[in-house]
Parts: structure tokens; C-alpha cells; sequence
């Protein structure tokens, strides 16, 4: 059923007449020396790069699980978005920079009828292209626009009442956001007829460049400040997913909250949360808890509160308070303390870590200005060092020289 | 010393560089050369990357967790090298574009002897910037190491502020800040108020405590150079590198034009058979069988060798190809790292087939790992065990287990089968609900593989591995038990619709 939707045939009908087009646009651009036809070509092979990413992506989303990836491969499209923006972006500079060579040293568009036809085409062309796309792509709601390569969310989500709305609303501000783009790309056209066509009617032949050998870099500039403006949204947003950013609908401030006050926690730490790709948030988190019954009660309750901040890959770890253990430290790092800076988030710098209001901190606190020597293989804690109120933190630090590594605080995964 | 920094490294190339723009656009401007108008705008590129390699550094220095990112902004860097690579990969096409375009129509250089003057100069400028990141490029470790052990054995009291640290007159009011921090963490009775106070001073204590914590990952960095950060250094140290392949073209053209090209003089009948103009090439032709009519001892200067107007091209293409073959792994590397694989030293199966052989451990399912930056790989696990008991005594041969695969940042969830159910060993405890199916980074394909696990020879991960091929997993699924049909049939749906 989805497999011969046409989709596919028709991404793929688009590429093979973008690179015609594109072959055809730069080789006319250098004949006819019209900066701006060069410079739509570029946005022409920005859109079949990210065509191309579209059709890998949509093979690549079907695979789950695959050794290499536990993932799979959903993060593709994203990276291919970002990637195909910064490309984008590149080429943009480098027209930028010619069309300021050309500034300095004017020059002309020769054999301007020919520009012009080639502009009208790349016209067409981006009609034609709306229209193919506008069925199957450009109307549907939650699903990405995949011929401009934005992360694509596949999955229609049969989700609850409120959530409905908010579809509804996300769904005008895409057609929107798609209708912008493609009025970007049309006007780019535009600009190339309107250079050409000042050139076909008024030749200059032989003359001197007058003022109209300054339309076209102008124009160029133009157009590249558009097309920009639909790249560096996107560079934005595909790298709050690559960096490993929280997703945007989630306030972690209000989610700690939250989570401390389930009952049965002491305190937590080390609580992550990323998005994949496309809506699809994972969270991990450590968890201190009395009893491991506490922990079993206290498991479904968390995943509760995350479910409603639209987090459904939780993965808990719970950890068992004695009385040597902080409540804020992480009891089970890794084995040994030489691998701190392996680790995803260092030890010695306090972050994020929440307690319990119930939980008494004093004990925790005065008993911790032990310092266990030695490391403790046997045990699943580690000896921690918590300095003191009035230690100075150059004092810590010396102690921290002395015997390898103490850690103020956990941030440990 | 201070040149083994990567940031005091970055800046001296930067400055160097952009240095070089600028007297270069203003010595175009008084000779009128373009080509060296267009060689100026090369230095700009480069000074570009290493604008990006530069944020990247900067920002990976935070390895804190804050509201925004809670792994800290480690992965900046191999952003950074990403980035690079592909605006080296853009680079090199519009260098190609232009190469073709000098095929159909060469010309040739004007003012030879201003480009080889320029050329060298920038040569001169690259060789610098090569030498500087040099072991970042060969990808080797360096005089690093030896230096790091000797800073971290010494013992270096905070107050005093280094070069390399930005916020260096808030050192004084950092110290008040962490203290008294510290001190709220450790006497208030409400942990919230702390979280509040840092909360408010979000980005100022961020910034503040970055310092401290860059000093950290700074003496980290410096006793290994962690791999990410080289990758960032390699990606500049390509961009230098053909920059510098560039200007060796650049030279080696503009000597061998001035030395052995024919130039046509200004007066007299010239003929040139390399350049493609209908028009001059009849008057020329006119003219010539004209004056060959008339005096056949006349010669008539011919513009030079051919060939070496088509010199530039050739060199051009060689670079690119050499460049694309350099920027490759480059982007290989930083793309996988992205799209959050198994690092490849890494075997998926063997790790899980370990952690199942475990005493006490009946099922592992949603075994993830992945690389966060350089050698920070984390791994998350759900561990299902009879009860607590067990879990207490195998986690911590389930951790060692990890930490020898080079894994020490762990998540490991223990559930416990829930008595009287029947559902098998597979099933995860604490899905989430049913409808959350989709939006779960793995979807709930539970207990189809665990069935299967038996018969395959592959490791099949149940909760997390759906199989690849249709018919196969929609055999499964009707396998499954009711109690998990919903969710089995919209992960069917969601199958489909993926392919859409």
C-alpha cells in the first residue's frame, strides 16, 4: 500500500528534471555571464539535494533496529537536512562573494534572450513543482514537507483531543511556512526574468557598463538573502536535535519539579532528555530511592508525568540510599573513578540534581564529609567527597589533586 | 606553552589570516588584479571555518549540563568538524564549476608577476597554519600527553586566573557564587530553592561556572586530546591544507605562464589560436591571408603554447580530487557520530550475548548505545531479573561488563517479572502507554523476537528490534499475545505508514 503511493516515482521524476534544469541554468549563467541565473541554478540543486535526501530517508526510516545503529537510521533525514542547508549555505557565499567582485568590476549579461528564456523555464519550474507536491506533501499536517528536506515527522499520530488542536494549528503554520518557501524560490525566478529582460531591451553592445550592469549583482544579493532565510531555520532547528538539545515542548525545570514529588524518590539525578528525530523523545534518569518496592511504585508514577510531558522512552535506574551516600551523588558510576571523563556529564560539576523536599539532607551531607579512601571495588557506590560549607573551593581542589579525582557534585549517567 | 591550546592555536591562524584578507583586498585595489581580488576572497573562506571551528571549541568547553542540554554542549565540536567538512565539500564544487567553465573558455593571466607575488605570500601563510595544527591532521596525539601529565600533578590553586580563561575577573565572584551554592545544596531543607537560584542566574551562573568547568575540561583536554576535538582540528587543517594546495597551483601556473608563455603584443597583427572568438578569428584570419598575400616575411606573432592556458584547469581538478579525497572521512566520522551509532569498535551482539549469559539476568531488551562526543559513549539498558535481590548482585557485573567494552555512562532500568503472568521473558514491564507506540524512539515490538530468539541464529533484542522484511513480521505479531495485540497492530500501522 504505501510502497506505490507514487510518491517515490514522483521525487524521483522531480530530481531527474532538477538536474536537467540545473545543468542547464549554470551552463547558461556562464555563457550569458548573469550572475543571478547562477545563483538560482544553486537554489535549483539545493532543492534536488534535498530531494535526493528525501528518497534515502523514507528507505532508510523502514529499518528499526540494525547493528550498526540501535536507533536505526531515523536521524538520517535530519542530518541530511542540515547538511544539505550548510550546503546550501556555502554556495550562497560564494555568490555573495562574486556578485561583490562584481560590484567592483561591473560586467555585462550577454545574450540576454537566452537568460530570459532559461528564468521563465526555471519559473515553470517551480510551479510545476508545487503542483506536483501539493497532494501528497504540502497539505498534510504533521508529516514534513520531505521534497525541501525538513525533518520529516512520517507517523500520523491518532492522538487525543487537545493534542488535535494543536495538530490543526501546527498544520496551518506549516502550509504556511511551505507556501513561503515556495514563493521565495518563485521570486528568485522572478528576479532573473526581470535582470534579462532589462538586458534584452536595452543592449548595450559595445558601450560601457552604465547602471544596469548593477542590477544583476543586486538582484543576486537579494536572492541570496532569501534563500538563506529559509536555511538558517532549519540549520536551527536540525541542530537542536543533532546536539542532543531538549526538545522544545519540554521544560526540564518544571519536569524535575514534577519528578521529585513522586512519591517513593528521594532525590534525582542525571535526568537526560533528547529527541531522536521527528517528535520521538527518549529520557533516562537515576533515581534514589528506599526500598526497591518504593522503586516499583514509583516507576509507573514517573513514567506518568513523563507520558504527559510527551516523553515515552524512559529508561529509570534506580539506586538504593544507605547511610554513606549523598542524596545527590550517584551511587553507581562506573566501576572505577579513573573513568570520569569518559563519562557523558562530569562529576565534579554540580548540575541538575534534585531531591525530594521530604528527604533529610543533613545526615546525608555531614556523613559524606567522611572521606572513604580508597576505592571501593566491592561496593556498587563509590566513596564521594562533598566539601565542606566553609572550605574554599581551592581547598577542594587541592584535595582533588591529591587523590585523583573527588567529585563535588553528580552528574554522572 | 601557550601554543598548545587549541583555542590560542585557532586565534593565531585567525588573525594571521584575516590579516592577509584585508592587505590583499587593498593591494587588488591598487594594482586592479582580480585574480588577487579572488584570492583574497579564498582567505575569507578559510577565515570562516576557523570562525566555526572556534564557537565550537568555545562551546564545547562546557561539558555542564544546563536547561538547555543536559549532556553539556560536548558535541559542539563534532558539529564543528561537520560543518567544515561540508563547506570544504561546497568548496571544492564551486571550484569544479569554475574549472569546467575554464575548459570551454580559457584566458589567460594577466599580470603574472602580481599573482606569483601574491601566491607565495598566501603559500607562506597556509605552510604556517599547516604546521600548526599539523598533528591534528596526522591524527596523532602529539606533545600533549607529556605536557598534561606534568599540569595535572601540579598543583594549580584556582584563584588564579589563566590566559586562556574568558571570564577571568569573575574568577572572585565565581568562588562566592559555587560556594554559596554549594552551601544552599547542603543545609536548605528545600532542594527546590537551589535549583530556583540557579534557575534565575541561569545563564550567568552558566557562564560563571563554565569558566570553572572549562578550567576543568581544559586540564581533561589537555592531557587527552579527546577525539573529538581532533576531529574539529582536522576539519580546519583540511581547510588549510587546500587553501595551500590552491596557492601551490597558483604559483606553479602563474611561473610557468610567465616563463614560457607568448604573450600578444599590443601593437601589431596577433594571431590567437587558443582563444574561441568567432569574431576575432575571421578578422584575424583576414588579416592574415591578407598579409600573406602580401609579404610572406612578415611573421606574425602567435600567442603561446596552448596548453598552458588549459594548466589551470588540470591543476584544479587535481586539487579537488585530492580535497574530496581528504574531506571524506572527515565527514564519514562526524556523521556517524551524529546519526548516534554504535562506535565501531563496539559489537552490539557480543555485549548483549554477555549481558544475557548473566546469572540472574532473563532478559536484556532495549539495549542502546551510542557515542556522545570523542571517548563519552553511553549506553542504556533494560535488565530483567526475578527479583531485587538477584538485580542487586548482578549490577554490578553487569556494569563491569560495560566499562570493558569502553561504556561508562549507564542506564540501566531492572525490571522485575511481575508474578503470574504469563506473558514470557520478553515483555517490557513498563511500556509506555499503548497510543505512546509510535513516539517511542524504538516502538513496543516486544515478545515477537522473543519466540524467535530460539530459532535465529541472530541476537534478536525484544522490545526494541522489529524485523526488517514484511512477511516476517506480520507473522510474529499475530504470534503475540492478546494482552500486547494493540500495540502490535499499531506498530503494523506505523510500519506502513513509514513507507509512505
Amino acid at each position: 500500500m504505501g510502497r506505490y503511493s507514487g510518491r517515490s516515482s514522483r521525487l524521483i521524476l522531480m530530481c531527474l528534471v532538477s538536474l536537467v534544469l540545473f545543468a542547464v541554468e549554470i551552463s547558461v549563467a556562464y555563457v550569458g555571464n548573469s550572475l543571478s541565473l547562477a545563483s538560482d541554478a544553486f537554489a535549483v540543486l539545493s532543492h534536488l539535494i534535498s530531494m535526493i535526501i528525501g528518497l534515502f530517508g523514507v528507505r532508510f526510516s523502514r529499518i528499526r533496529w540494525h547493528k550498526a545503529n540501535t536507533f536505526g537510521f531515523s536521524r538520517a533525514d535530519v542530518l541530511g537536512a542540515f547538511g544539505n542547508s550548510v550546503f546550501a549555505t556555502a554556495l550562497m557565499f560564494s555568490i555573495f562573494v562574486e556578485a561583490i567582485k562584481r560590484f567592483i568590476n561591473p560586467q555585462k549579461t550577454e545574450k540576454a534572450l537566452l537568460v530570459l528564456i532559461v528564468g521563465i523555464a526555471g519559473l515553470f519550474f517551480n510551479v510545476f513543482n508545487y503542483v506536483i507536491f501539493m497532494d501528497c506533501c504540502y497539505c498534510r499536517a504533521p508529516q514534513g514537507d520531505p521534497e525541501t528536506g525538513d525533518s520529516p515527522n512520517d507517523h500520523k499520530s491518532p492522538e487525543e483531543g487537545p493534542e488535535k488542536k494543536k495538530e490543526k494549528k501546527s498544520e496551518a503554520l506549516n502550509i504556511r511556512g511551505v507556501l513561503l518557501h515556495v514563493m521565495g524560490d518563485a521570486l528568485g525566478s522572478v528576479v532573473v526574468v526581470v535582470a534579462a529582460t532589462i538586458f534584452h531591451v536595452l543592449p548595450l553592445g559595445n558601450a560601457p557598463c552604465n547602471w544596469q550592469c548593477y542590477i544583476d549583482p543586486s538582484l543576486s544579493i537579494i536572492m541570496v538573502f532569501i534563500i538563506l532565510s529559509s536555511a538558517f531555520p532549519l540549520i536551527k532547528e536540525t541542530s537542536i536535535i543533532l546536539l542532543q538539545m531538549v526538545p522544545k515542548g519540554v521544560n526540564m525545570q518544571l519536569l524535575t519539579d514534577r519528578l521529585a514529588r513522586v512519591p517513593g524518590v528521594s532525590s534525582l539525578h542525571e535526568v537526560h532528555v533528547w529527541e531522536l528525530a521527528g517528535g520521538k523523545n527518549i529520557a533516562t534518569l537515576h533515581i534514589k530511592c528506599h526500598t526497591p518496592t518504593d522503586y516499583q511504585d514509583a516507576a509507573y508514577k514517573i513514567r506518568k508525568v513523563f507520558h504527559e510531558a510527551g516523553i515515552h522512552s524512559v529508561t529509570i535506574q534506580p539506586e538504593y540510599i544507605d547511610q554513606k551516600t549523598s542524596q545527590l551523588l550517584c551511587s553507581s558510576p562506573c566501576i572505577s573513578k579513573a573513568c570520569d571523563s569518559q563519562l557523558c556529564c562530569s562529576q565534579r560539576e554540580p548540575s541538575l540534581a534534585k531531591t525530594n523536599g521530604y528527604a533529610e539532607k543533613n545526615d546525608s551531607c555531614l556523613s559524606a564529609l567522611h572521606k572513604d579512601s580508597g576505592s571501593s571495588k566491592n561496593d556498587i557506590a563509590i566513596p564521594i567527597e562533598y566539601p565542606r560549607a566553609e572550605d574554599s573551593v581551592k581547598n577542594v581542589k587541592n584535595r582533588d589533586v591529591s587523590d585523583g579525582k573527588a567529585q563535588l557534585s553528580s552528574t554522572r549517567l | 606553552r601557550w601554543w598548545q591550546n587549541r583555542r590560542a592555536r585557532l586565534l593565531c591562524m585567525l588573525a594571521l589570516t584575516f590579516l592577509f584578507f584585508v592587505v590583499e583586498v587593498v593591494v587588488s585595489r591598487v594594482t586592479s588584479s582580480l585574480a588577487m581580488l579572488s584570492d583574497s576572497f579564498h582567505m575569507l573562506s578559510d577565515v570562516m571555518a576557523l570562525v566555526v571551528a572556534l564557537v565550537a571549541v568555545r562551546f564545547a568547553q562546557r561539558t555542564r549540563a544546563t536547561k538547555k542540554n543536559t549532556f553539556g554542549w560536548v558535541r559542539a565540536e563534532v558539529m564543528g568538524a561537520l560543518v567544515n567538512a561540508v563547506f570544504l565539500t561546497a568548496l571544492c564544487f564551486t571550484i569544479l564549476l569554475e574549472a569546467i567553465e575554464r575548459f570551454t573558455e580559457p584566458h589567460e593571466i594577466q599580470q603574472p608577476l602580481v599573482v606569483i607575488g601574491v601566491g607565495v605570500a598566501g603559500l607562506i601563510i597556509n605552510l604556517l597554519g599547516l604546521c600548526l595544527f599539523n598533528h591534528h591532521g596526522v591524527g596523532g596525539h602529539g606533545h600533549s600527553h607529556g605536557h598534561g601529565h606534568s599540569h595535572s600533578g601540579r598543583q594549580h590553586p584556582r584563584s588564579n586566573p589563566k590566559p586562556e580563561q574568558p571570564p577571568g575577573d569573575g574568577e572572585a565572584a565565581l568562588h562566592r557564587e559555587e560556594t554559596s551554592t554549594l552551601v544552599e545544596n547542603c543545609s536548605s531543607s528545600n532542594g527546590v530553592s537551589q535549583e530556583k537560584l540557579g534557575d534565575m542566574k541561569d545563564d550567568t551562573t552558566d557562564l560563571q561556572v563554565n569558566g570553572n568547568a572549562g578550567h576543568y575540561s581544559l586540564d581533561a583536554e589537555e592531557v587527552e586530546e579527546d577525539s573529538s576535538a581532533q576531529l574539529n582540528m582536522r576539519g580546519v587543517f583540511l581547510h588549510v591544507f587546500g587553501d595551500a594546495l590552491g596557492s601551490v597551483i597558483v604559483v606553479v601556473n602563474a611561473l610557468l605562464f610567465y616563463g614560457l608563455w607568448n604573450p600578444c603584443p599590443e601593437d601589431g597583427p596577433c594571431f590567437n589560436p587558443c582563444v574561441n572568438n568567432h569574431c576575432m578569428e575571421n578578422a584575424t584570419l583576414s588579416k592574415t591571408l591578407g598579409r600573406a598575400n602580401k609579404s610572406e616575411q612578415e611573421s606574425i606573432t602567435v600567442a603561446g603554447p596552448c596548453w598552458l592556458l588549459y594548466l589551470d584547469p588540470v591543476l584544479c581538478l587535481i586539487m579537488v580530487c585530492i580535497l574530496l579525497y581528504t574531506t571524506y572521512p572527515l565527514l564519514r566520522e562526524s556523521a556517524l557520530i551524529l546519526l548516534q551509532t554504535v562506535p565501531k569498535q563496539i559489537d552490539v551482539h557480543s555485549l548483549n550475548s554477555k549481558l544475557r549469559t548473566l546469572e540472574g539476568v532473563e532478559a536484556v531488551h532495549e539495549l542502546h548505545i551510542w557515542q556522545l562526543a570523542g571517548s563519552r559513549i553511553i549506553g542504556t539498558a533494560h535488565i530483567k531479573c526475578p527479583d531485587p535481590s538477584t538485580y542487586m548482585m548482578v549490577a554490578k557485573r553487569i556494569k563491569e561488563i560495560f566499562h570493558d567494552e569502553g561504556i561508562h555512562a549507564t542506564t540501566i532500568q531492572p525490571e522485575f517479572a511481575s508474578v503470574g503472568s504469563e506473558s514470557g521473558r520478553g515483555k517490557c514491564e513498563f511500556p509506555c502507554r499503548t497510543q505512546c507506540a509510535l513516539k517511542q524512539c524504538c516502538g513496543t515490538g516486544e515478545d515477537s523476537t522473543a519466540k524467535k530468539t530460539e530459532k535465529s541464529l541472530s541476537l534478536s533484542i525484544s522490545c526494541s528490534e522489529v524485523v526488517i522484511e514484511y512477511p516476517k513480521t506480520r507473522r510474529t505479531k499475530s504470534e503475540s499475545i492478546p494482552s500486547v495485540k494493540l500495540e502490535a497492530n499499531t506498530d503494523q500501522n506505523e510500519q506502513f505508514e513509514s513507507s509512505l
